[in-house]
């Protein structure tokens, strides 16, 4: 097994939208995308080959925000990056996992993430169970904000796994 | 963030130093995020709204059963 870095995107000033990997070589078995990353709704939403169809996708969210555990399941998965009530100045950080990308069955998705609050609560520890019900391989991936965008200095990094 | 929300788009199929490109969204893609946003706010919402009122619940609970005369051990025992 080997594990290559495709390429690592680092948010400029301004910051953005969106972030999109498109034209993945198809030539690893699984992806791995480490994110560091701050946006003020905490969230980015991740999709596969511009398909923003929620029916498209499944998840089982798993978090834990300093109090209380949940669960919740619908929608695009997401990764979890430091948000308006975090610390200031922080990076939350997040692992995103897809194993079998090139093949055509449904694309399993894990992701594990947190985001930190010094003051009052660890929000939020999140595990996601996810999929990506597509038979066609991932040539792309998209990144995208459910806020008002991705802040500078937030980085994505591409691991192929072969 | 500009006026005008942009997408970083990076294109492994080129070159190093020659991948990225930074593109203003169109006036559909700026439709379709803010809809997103507001599914994930209403969604989040609804989770901590749930999660509220199951802590309420529970300290409902652990009042009436202390005012059975149970020690705060055994309402702890039941309700973890």
């Amino acid at each position: 097994m080997s594990l290559q870095l495709v390429s690592t995107v680092t948010v400029g000033s301004g910051g953005a939208a969106s972030i999109t990997l498109d034209n993945i070589p198809q030539t690893g078995k699984d992806l791995l995308i480490l994110v560091s990353g701050r946006d003020e709704s905490s969230l980015l939403a991740i999709q596969a080959n511009n398909d923003s169809t929620n029916a498209n996708y499944s998840r089982r969210v798993l978090e834990y925000n300093g109090s209380v555990t949940s669960s919740s399941a619908s929608a695009r998965s997401f990764a979890v990056v430091s948000g308006s009530f975090s610390t200031a100045s922080t990076f939350g950080n997040t692992q995103i996992y897809i194993s079998n990308y090139t093949s055509s069955a449904n694309k399993s998705i894990s992701v594990d993430g947190v985001n930190e609050n010094n003051d009052a609560i660890a929000y939020r520890i999140s595990l996601i169970a996810g999929s990506w019900n597509s038979a066609s391989a991932i040539t792309s991936l998209q990144l995208v904000s459910f806020g008002t965008g991705i802040l500078q200095h937030s980085t994505f990094s591409l691991y192929i796994i072969s | 963030m500009s006026d005008t929300p942009v997408k970083v788009v990076i294109d492994l199929s080129k070159p190093e130093g020659e991948r990225e490109q930074i593109i203003p969204l169109t006036a559909e893609e700026i439709a379709q995020r803010e809809a997103d946003a507001a599914k994930a706010a209403q969604e989040q919402a609804q989770r901590e709204a749930a999660e509220a009122q199951r802590q309420a619940n529970k300290e409902s609970a652990k009042a009436k059963l202390a005012a059975l005369g149970l020690s705060d051990e055994e309402v702890a025992a039941l309700l973890g």
